[in-house]
């Protein structure tokens, strides 16, 4: 079994509320710290990238001490949420002397500009809360990193900022980064798998079961804009068809158009037909009306369910 | 290790030449110094006193340039959080290292120019050796004093305080001899002492040893010091 990206191990910060916290994260995984402020999501992020060392426990990146190696930052990039970049510099400027510093090709930095719509030629002392926020988002993903610790990325962003940056970390997790987002945004908790309480109830998720009995073609791209995630159950029938491995059901997660997979399973891809054909889906959302509006679309589309089960027993 | 150290010194460097309000003061207020020390030397010593104070002063000026450099502009003032540059993948000392070195180039530079203007020609290569040894030393010393201040920002205070420790007690303007018995071990061992010595034809062979490990040693305390900071 391949070593997980990062592992967490009993970790205690003194003066926060992370105490005893373990968890372990793999290639493509996403996980959410979900706390009050003051909790220490903040100072778990610092700790996870090596600026601070653990008071207990440890903190591994690819089996190293982050603390003791640095060089093991070159596959991790955060996006803080301190103003750290010099605030007489351009946006541009600021965003090009880092990226040379970290080596990120032009192309990129070039791309990234364009994708948040950073507001060109305004020095960073000139920005709103909002457009401060992106520029250090921005920064982070100059980083083409196997994981991304983002703090706080979509607070005091207005609607086209949250979306554009639920956009980038869709696509990060896509291209197979590992994210760990503080955040106490419902639709960025919705993207991630995984959640780490500190200390605050964490959010509600609503849960339903669609069985389906056909899926229209290419209804995935439409489901990816919504925040839900879903888990496919394909017919054992399906798969043997297409030849695909009968994976375990519960080791499948698919969300933002891309296919994530737990630790220990082989890669795999599974083509959009393989499970919406006499399949089951799981679906999670941050509200009921987020999962009806998925059924919604695929009925829409032409397709059509057998049954809809939500949370409570309702159907 | 050495990318690294040459892209964040690349960087500093870029980030302090754009600062004219800063180095161009320095260049004039040392030229200024080398003209009137060594036309006022000459006239009460002859040329002997005039080439004593210039030698003298034009190592005193890299000091002054480098420290200004160092702690009130690279790592402190009006530039990218010590956060920043904690969180690069490169290990803190390097980061540091290289800031500090990007400051030591500039104060040389700006001292050498100014020598230049004084000599009315380029200042030999190994008299560039010697300032650009002496800001690293004395820079050194002043970051292993960090070691005893609750905040880094303290430092550029301290920067300045340090540096008339390294004005007065130094043979800049006078010789060994000039200074009470208990004051003559802290001007030997003064780097700027060793490369007014070394300029006036002395021997090197202290500055060498103490310029590199006393800048070694005020990396690390440094590192550590910021490190806590970044807590």
């Amino acid at each position: 079994m391949p070593a997980p990206l990062l592992e967490v191990l009993n970790l205690s910060l003194t003066g926060t509320k992370v105490q005893d916290v373990s968890f372990a994260l793999s290639r493509g995984e996403g996980l959410v710290l979900w706390g009050p402020n003051g909790s220490g999501k903040s100072t778990l992020l610092k700790t996870i990238l090596g600026l601070l060392p653990p008071s207990s426990g440890r903190v591994m990146v690819w089996g190293q001490d982050p603390y003791r190696n640095p060089w093991v930052r070159h596959k991790i990039s955060m996006a803080f949420q301190e103003r750290i970049l010099d605030p007489n510099l351009r946006v541009e400027t600021a965003l090009l002397r880092h990226a040379r510093l970290i080596g990120a090709p032009k192309e990129r930095f070039q791309a990234i500009l364009v994708r948040l719509k950073l507001p060109l030629g305004k020095r960073l002392f000139e920005l709103s809360g909002g457009e401060h926020r992106k520029t250090e988002v921005a920064k982070a993903f100059l980083h083409e990193a196997a994981l991304y610790l983002l703090d706080e990325p979509t607070a005091e962003l207005d609607e086209e900022g949250r979306s554009q940056v639920k956009e980038l970390l869709g696509e990060a997790l896509a291209a197979g980064s590992s994210l760990i987002v503080a955040t106490h945004d419902p639709d960025i908790a919705a993207l991630l798998s995984k959640r780490v309480d500190l200390g605050m109830a964490a959010p509600k998720f609503y849960r339903g079961r669609v069985w389906v009995e056909k899926w229209p073609h290419g209804l995935l791209g439409e489901l990816a804009q919504l925040p839900i995630r879903f888990t496919p159950h394909p017919s054992p029938e399906t798969l043997s068809r297409l030849g695909l491995p009968a994976l375990p059901v519960k080791q499948m997660i698919f969300y933002q158009g891309s296919l994530s997979e737990q630790p220990g399973l082989p890669n795999a891809t599974l083509p959009e037909e393989a499970f919406m054909e006499n399949g089951l889906l799981e679906v999670e959302g941050p509200s009921e009306e987020h999962l009806l509006e998925a059924v919604r679309l695929l009925l829409q589309k032409g397709g059509r369910i057998r049954r809809l089960e939500l949370e409570g027993g309702k159907s | 290790m050495i990318r690294a150290l040459g892209l964040i010194l690349i960087w500093e460097l870029s980030h302090l030449l754009s600062r004219i309000e800063v180095w161009l003061p320095l260049l004039f207020s040392a030229s200024l110094a080398l003209f009137s020390l060594g036309g006022g030397y000459r006239t009460f010593g002859g040329d002997e006193a005039k080439w004593f104070v210039t030698l003298g002063f034009v190592t005193f000026a890299t000091v002054s340039g480098t420290l200004l450099h160092v702690f009130q502009v690279i790592v402190f003032t009006r530039t990218q959080s010590l956060l920043y540059w904690a969180s690069l993948p490169y290990p803190l000392e390097i980061t540091l290292g290289a800031k500090l070195t990007a400051g030591a180039i500039l104060g040389t530079l700006i001292a050498s120019l100014a020598y230049g203007l004084f000599l009315g020609r380029a200042p030999k290569l190994q008299d560039l050796a010697v300032l650009f040894l002496v800001a690293l030393g004395t820079v050194g010393i002043v970051a292993l004093f960090s070691a005893f201040l609750p905040r880094l920002d303290r430092l550029a205070g301290l920067s300045v305080v340090l540096g008339v420790f390294f004005q007065y007690l130094s043979t800049v303007y006078l010789p060994l001899e000039a200074f009470p018995t208990w004051a003559r071990p802290f001007v030997l061992l003064n780097p700027v002492s060793q490369g007014a010595n070394a300029l006036r034809g002395g021997e090197a062979s202290g500055l060498l040893l103490i310029a590199p490990l006393s800048f070694l040693l005020g990396i690390r305390v440094l590192a550590q010091k910021a490190r806590k900071q970044v807590r």
